[in-house]
């Protein structure tokens, strides 16, 4: 009886096996479901998954279709913000990067400054700037911007956060019509890039609404709704000024989870994304019903190292570090779209990346570089000690997605003596005010407003806010003045190449490896623009096909 | 005790459950030998091998052996899983022979502590717990511990509480027992064969718990291999690489599934009255069949 | 039957007390302050002198129970205090996610109730036949899974695979069917096994002999008397249940981007936002006084023997 009971089992066990490996394998051949294959070929043919689009037509006329269909987009982010008010922490990059708020100045495509909501501007002597306002710009109230109102949104700004007085060095604003002048504290050749930084968005401060849910601002999309670290409701301002948006209305979704959001671009709930895992990406191009666009980032995930550690603040210890790290194999880790990163700025950026002696593996040298250092493995556990204490360092970092780089650093350190532990946390904001870490990841906009100065003044300037790990080189600084004090593009270009010179003699910190920045999108999406700067998404011309 | 193993070595339910259950504790205790490859080995020509040789089951994201990692990985997520077990069982038969021997206000206290207790959802307890302390395996297995020990503090309870009244507590106590004796002689002896079937299952639904703590990072410390981590890990690569999902997936619901199938024969062979009640239903059964 | 309604409700007060006394404990013991925590959301690096300025502004230097004793005051005059993190009225927070795990639970359970009772009974009934072994099977899975791999394989499956539906919470009904799926796989097979098991522990009881005996069909006896004594027994775990849904399913909602209350209170609790995990607690304990009620109340309105037993008890 018992015997005929387990086959009867047995049986039941591989028809239920069958079952799920049917149901698994019956997806892949099943034609898309939800769009005409003809047309999304056609589509996607047309779409250019290449490197450097076209630069989008500054006026160019919205599709005149007033009696089609509602038409929706669904993007979704991949960081959440906890307010839409752009003078808050970093939600002003949320706001610029769904097109409600806008700055005087922005990057463009190829890292060049373009005209946003500042249309000219001139430098009247070394710390006087007039930037004019551009006429007929209004913000979504129907109110028309002028200096005054731009004034009293970046007094309000610099009151709410220091960031925002530091990152211009503004001293003094004063607003005459459309003519709008910012006195610096002290000569600042990174000003007008600086301004691009989206804490500089322009709102009406006297709107009456509450900027941290209902940012009255002067973007393509307006908000409807908001709920903080989900989801976003736009609809398109009929008033813009460059062209109002073919779109009606635009969803904004916080989509954390790389994973989850590369399945909502494939389940059709998502129409555009920023950033997705790896793997994916090469699933996502094969796909001709989705389209991929991608182009040289400038984000670099930077290994921080605390100069104030007892073992880091011997060079030979960064130094050995730095050369036990098989670079090449973590990007090949990272998967596809990730870059080597050997310098504080990445190749594709014009600092110099070739005249430099960027980082590189050689566990040979480093591990007679801590041998030097008087490192040795007495105990046989693998791992060197000095005066009887074992070179151990705790690597904090809070992004899910580089475990296994990381894992892989913790491996390859741990070829030559050093012990690393993996620390992942949820959040390491906490750590920029109480600096209690070893080492730190942390993704780096190196290119933060498209200028060089932004990430030495902030990063590496000694006592600079995010120079987390403390270093300190007065040769350092200086360049950071003369920078300030070099308005031409070849000097501040000679002066970072400089700059980069000493970070890397010093071995400040290690830059992991780059990454490309990409926006996939599904092949109805019309004028995806892949901005080498993440802040930028969706503008006035992102559409999209019934 | 002695009559519970003559009948568990007789039925042959118990015999195939244990032998697996066995098996399954065996495999990671003898990973030394038996694992093919070193878990912590990284090999970057072979990342995300679907299969080699070398490597039977694939290599993950960091191009280490799969196999290797499930077999050494069962020390961590076992090893958890029974340390919370030990931890919790004997802090719940504790309060559950406090509460059911001493009644009164100990017992009205413990009760209603356990009430309490069993609310807290487990989860969100260890994750709070975990980010006051401080992230580390020992503060994890220390909150599960804390809220895993509410379902043996009930059932010791209950059986204490029947067991008192029963007739040779009463003659043992005559017969010049003390209490202490009377608890290590008389009861706990009658109370652990029932928390066995408890523990069998509570294993499974640990190491489900487990799981689901992993894809929090709250686990192990990498780079030391646990399943939860595994899958927890895997889940990135569903699309491309659905192995490394799968794989460690399995593991995990075939333990589970040995643990549970071990703790309802246990349950069959502890439950006389069940079994009994059983064979009148049959014997009913036939008598409807003859009407 | 008034007076221990009353009893159970006044013994939320000693829960919230015990509870709060736990969470105040934890932002107590924990590493990192609200004022850091809030001037770095700000973009501001403190000093000492603004740190010990906004503390005695917030009260942070007070003895612990003088803190405790005024969090409690304002609780009960109904103020829940402001999220560090949103900078909104916590009781706004809750307010928005609160629904939305609600849903989630009323969905769950629905699939649950449907699959698992007469499947439970259809397993029992069957006993040892190969629909019982087929249920049996099935249900020994689905309790054997790893709730976030089935989540996982499910939205690959039915999202990526087939297109079918959305991967992630939020919008209309379509959006629940995967978290939801997820949980009640779990659930029901959880609770087809729990239906059959008590109902064949009243099956063995003696009143179905007695009413064979009696000349009644064996479905009759099924079903007017042996299934309403068996779900009985299954109301309290249902109710214990409920409860841990409405606390959050937390692994699930956080795969899902489902915006409850467990997502909620995870995403407090890595950011140290201690007003927000407060009102989670809060939420908690009324949720669990409700339940343990109503479950009560049920008990003793349905079950027959004990109403026989008398009102006092």
């Amino acid at each position: 009886m018992a015997k005929h009971r387990m086959n009867k089992a047995g049986i039941l066990t591989l028809a239920l096996a069958l079952t799920l490996l049917l149901a698994a394998c019956g997806g892949q051949s099943a034609p898309a479901a939800n769009s005409s294959a003809a047309q999304s070929e056609a589509a996607a043919a047309q779409t250019p998954t290449a490197q450097n689009q076209t630069p989008a037509q500054p006026d160019a006329a919205p599709a005149e279709n007033a009696a089609a269909a509602p038409k929706h987009l669904n993007a979704a982010i991949y960081w959440s913000a906890a307010t839409l008010d752009p003078a808050v922490d970093y939600d002003g990059w949320t706001t610029c990067r769904a097109g409600i708020t806008e700055t005087l100045v922005m990057v463009d495509e190829n890292l060049e400054l373009v005209p946003l909501l500042s249309d000219t501007w001139e430098q009247t002597d070394e710390t006087t700037w007039v930037m004019h306002i551009r006429d007929g710009v209004t913000f979504h109230n129907g109110k028309s911007v002028d200096a005054a109102a731009v004034k009293a949104c970046f007094e309000r700004t610099m009151e709410m956060q220091d960031r925002a007085v530091t990152a211009c060095k503004i001293d003094s604003i004063e607003a005459d019509g459309q003519s709008l002048t910012i006195k610096t504290s002290e000569p600042f050749g990174a000003f007008l890039a600086n301004l691009s930084e989206p804490l500089y968005s322009v709102i009406d401060v006297d709107a009456g609404t509450d900027p941290a849910t209902a940012p009255v601002a002067t973007g393509p999309f307006m908000v409807t709704g908001f709920k903080a670290e989900d989801v976003i409701e736009l609809a398109a301002y009929p008033g813009y000024w460059n062209g109002p948006s073919d779109l009606d209305t635009v969803t904004v979704k916080t989509i954390t989870d790389n994973s989850t959001r590369a399945m909502a671009l494939q389940s059709g709930e998502i129409d555009i994304a920023q950033r997705v895992n790896n793997n994916d990406i090469d699933i996502l191009r094969a796909d001709p019903n989705y389209a991929v666009y991608e182009t040289a980032g400038t984000r670099i995930q930077v290994l921080i190292l605390n100069h104030a550690n007892e073992f880091l603040s011997d060079y030979n210890v960064r130094k050995a570090l730095e050369c036990s790290l098989n670079y090449e194999a973590l990007v090949k880790i990272m998967g596809g779209s990730y870059t080597l990163a050997g310098a504080p700025y990445p190749s594709s950026a014009p600092y110099g990346y070739d005249q430099l002696d960027v980082q590189h593996y050689d566990a040979a040298q480093a591990k007679s570089l801590l041998a030097e250092a008087g490192w040795a493995d007495s105990d046989g556990n693998g791992y060197v000690e000095k005066n009887g204490k074992e070179l151990s360092l705790t690597l904090t970092y809070n992004d899910a997605a580089i475990s296994a780089a990381m894992e892989a650093v913790q491996a390859m350190a741990g070829a030559v003596g050093i012990r690393v532990n993996l620390d992942l946390r949820d959040s390491t904001g906490d750590i920029d005010s109480t600096r209690d870490f070893e080492m730190l990841v942390r993704n780096w906009q190196s290119l933060s407003t498209g200028d060089p100065q932004w990430l030495l003044d902030t990063m590496y300037k000694s006592g600079a806010m995010t120079n987390l790990g403390s270093y300190s080189n007065l040769e350092l600084d200086k360049i950071c003045d003369e920078l300030s004090n070099a308005f031409d593009f070849a000097s501040r270009q000679k002066l970072t190449v400089e700059a980069e010179k000493i970070i890397l003699a010093d071995c400040v910190n290690i830059n992991l490896f780059g990454q490309n920045n990409y926006v996939i999108a599904s092949a109805k999406v019309e004028n995806v623009k892949p901005f080498p700067i993440d802040y930028y998404f969706i503008d006035n011309t992102t559409s999209i096909t019934g | 005790m002695k009559p519970y193993i003559r009948k568990a070595l007789r039925s042959p339910q118990f015999l195939l459950f244990f032998t697996l259950a066995a098996a399954l504790i065996l495999i990671p205790v003898c990973a030394p030998w038996i694992a093919p490859n070193d878990p912590i080995e990284n090999d970057y020509e072979n990342l995300m091998l679907l299969h080699s040789e070398k490597y039977p089951l694939g290599t993950d994201q960091i191009g280490r052996c799969i196999l290797s990692r499930l077999i050494w990985g069962g020390r961590t997520s076992l090893l958890i899983v029974f340390v919370v077990i030990v931890i919790a069982a004997a802090a719940g038969i504790f309060l559950g022979i406090l509460s059911g021997y001493c009644g009164g206000w100990i017992d009205m206290l413990i009760t209603r502590f356990t009430d309490i207790a069993v609310a807290v959802p487990e989860t969100v307890f260890v994750i709070a717990l975990v980010s006051v302390l401080g992230s580390s395996l020992g503060h994890t297995i220390l909150a599960m511990s804390l809220v895993g020990w509410t379902e043996y503090c009930r059932v010791t309870r209950a059986l204490v509480l029947s067991l008192k009244q029963n007739a040779y507590v009463e003659e043992a106590r005559l017969g010049g027992m003390n209490e202490v004796q009377i608890i290590f002689r008389m009861i706990l002896p009658n109370v652990i064969p029932y928390l066995l079937v408890n523990i069998a299952q509570d294993v499974g639904a640990k190491l489900l718990t487990l799981s689901g703590l992993s894809l929090l990072g709250l686990a192990s410390q990498p780079p030391t291999p646990e399943w939860g981590y595994m899958l927890s890990e895997g889940r990135r690569f569903i699309q491309s690489d659905p192995h490394l999902i799968i794989y460690p997936g399995m593991t995990i619901v075939l333990n589970v599934i040995v643990f549970n199938l071990l703790g309802d024969s246990l349950r069959d062979i502890l439950d006389p009255r069940f079994t009994r009640k059983r064979r009148e239903w049959r014997k009913l059964k036939q008598w409807q069949s003859i009407e | 039957m008034k007076k221990y309604v009353t009893r159970r409700v006044l013994f939320v007060f000693p829960i919230m007390l015990v509870l709060s006394f736990f969470t105040f404990a934890l932002s107590y013991l924990s590493p990192s302050d609200p004022v850091t925590l809030k001037y770095s959301r700000l973009g501001v690096t403190p000093d000492m002198e603004m740190i010990e300025a906004a503390k005695e502004e917030l009260g942070l230097n007070d003895p612990f129970l003088v803190q405790y004793g005024r969090w409690l005051g304002r609780v009960l005059r109904g103020d829940l205090g402001e999220s560090y993190k949103y900078g909104t009225s916590v009781w706004a927070t809750l307010t928005e996610h609160i629904p939305n795990t609600l849903i989630l639970t009323a969905a769950t359970l629905l699939l649950t109730v449907v699959l698992a009772v007469p499947l439970g009974i259809l397993s029992a009934v069957c006993q040892n036949r190969p629909v019982d072994y087929l249920i049996r099977f099935v249900s020994f899975f689905g309790v054997s899974m790893p709730s976030f791999w089935v989540g996982a394989l499910l939205m690959y499956a039915f999202g990526v695979k087939l297109k079918l539906l959305p991967v992630m919470g939020d919008g209309d009904l379509r959006h629940l069917i995967l978290p939801a799926v997820t949980l009640s796989i779990w659930m029901a097979s959880l609770y087809v096994r729990r239906v059959r098991g008590s109902m064949l522990e009243e099956m063995n009881r003696d009143y179905l002999t007695g009413g064979l005996a009696r000349g009644l069909s064996r479905s009759r006896i099924i079903f007017t008397q042996i299934l309403p004594n068996s779900l009985l027994s299954v109301i309290t775990m249902f109710g214990m249940s409920i409860g841990s849904l409405m606390g959050g399913a937390t692994i699930i909602e956080t795969i899902f981007e489902w915006q409850g209350v467990g997502k909620m209170a995870i995403d407090a609790i890595s950011v140290k936002d201690y007003p927000v995990i407060q009102g989670y607690i809060l939420w908690m304990a009324i949720i669990y006084v409700l339940i343990n009620l109503v479950v009560d109340l049920l008990y003793r309105f349905l079950d027959p023997r004990i109403r026989l037993e008398g009102g006092g008890a």
